[in-house]
């Protein structure tokens, strides 16, 4: 990985908030409850956001940008943070991302890792902040199982 | 909602057991296609027993869990740290408490912790969360 990567931000890209996708997405965790029907605009579900990765070429893979080795990567921890009540179905959000921190640590079973903390910024029409996404990940250095 | 109404330790979710089809599902929906959570040969090439579920799946269901809790629309913080994988033929377990509470602009801040853990006991995920009872609702 890339240690100058701190400070890399990605271009702007669109993502619409999809009432297909809404419907798809709480399928897909076996969310309780009962799906939102055509005329419904619910707010998404907590880890909604990362789909995120549908709405943009590349340019705004983290892990791309770090440059991070994938066979070795691991996701080791999400975060999202709404600024008020989370989107709703029919949104249309600006969404930039950017690498926050790269550090190393030592692994419990030998080898260093390398932690990667990259947040997108979600914003509404009006420019405003509504949501955060914090996506570490961590590259396993040789000698790990 | 009224924040007396709200239980202090809702009912575990229980789903599962779990299938492949369950995970190339989420895979689908979320768009993160990584093969090692689908594809048998490059999974145990990679030197794992075979595909495994994509982290955000099970991080996912626990989220789903909480909006249920609290409703979608008063989560304002969700962290996920990931411990152990999910395999086809788990049963994933989702429990949570509130921790604390207090007031705070929108009304009640409640702050929970939460665990998703396989059938053995295992904690394939740990939250946390931050949702509100807003003030008009909250007797």
């Amino acid at each position: 990985m890339d240690a100058d990567a701190v400070g890399m931000t990605s271009p702007p890209f669109t993502m619409l908030v999809e009432l297909g996708k809404v419907r798809e997405f709480h399928r897909a965790v076996a969310a309780p409850g009962p799906m939102a029907s055509p005329d419904d605009t619910p707010c998404v579900l907590p880890t909604f956001l990362c789909t995120q990765d549908l709405w943009h070429d590349g340019s705004a893979d983290p892990i791309a940008m770090a440059g991070l080795d994938v066979s070795r990567g691991l996701h080791a921890e999400q975060e999202f943070v709404f600024f008020g009540p989370p989107p709703r179905a029919g949104s249309r959000l600006t969404c930039v991302t950017r690498i926050e921190e790269v550090f190393r640590k030592s692994g419990r079973r030998g080898g260093d890792m390398t932690f990667m903390v990259a947040v997108t910024e979600f914003r509404d029409g009006r420019g405003r902040l509504v949501a955060e996404s914090r996506k570490t990940s961590v590259e396993l250095g040789e000698g790990h199982a | 909602m009224n924040a007396r109404d709200i239980p202090v330790r809702p009912d575990p979710l229980v789903v599962g057991p779990v299938t492949r089809t369950d995970f190339v599902r989420y895979q689908g929906a979320s768009g993160d296609m990584q093969p090692v959570h689908h594809d048998e040969e490059l999974a145990r090439r990679a030197g794992h027993p075979g595909p495994f579920s994509v982290g955000m799946y099970q991080g996912g269901v626990l989220g789903a869990w909480v909006a249920g809790w609290f409703g979608a629309e008063n989560v304002r913080r969700f962290r996920l740290r990931f411990k152990e994988r999910v395999w086809p033929g788990d049963v994933l377990t989702c429990t949570g408490e509130v921790a604390t509470w207090r007031r705070g602009d929108e009304g009640l801040e409640v702050d929970l912790e939460l665990r998703c853990t396989r059938q053995n006991g295992d904690v394939a995920v740990e939250g946390r969360a931050m949702c509100v009872v807003p003030r008009a609702r909250n007797g």
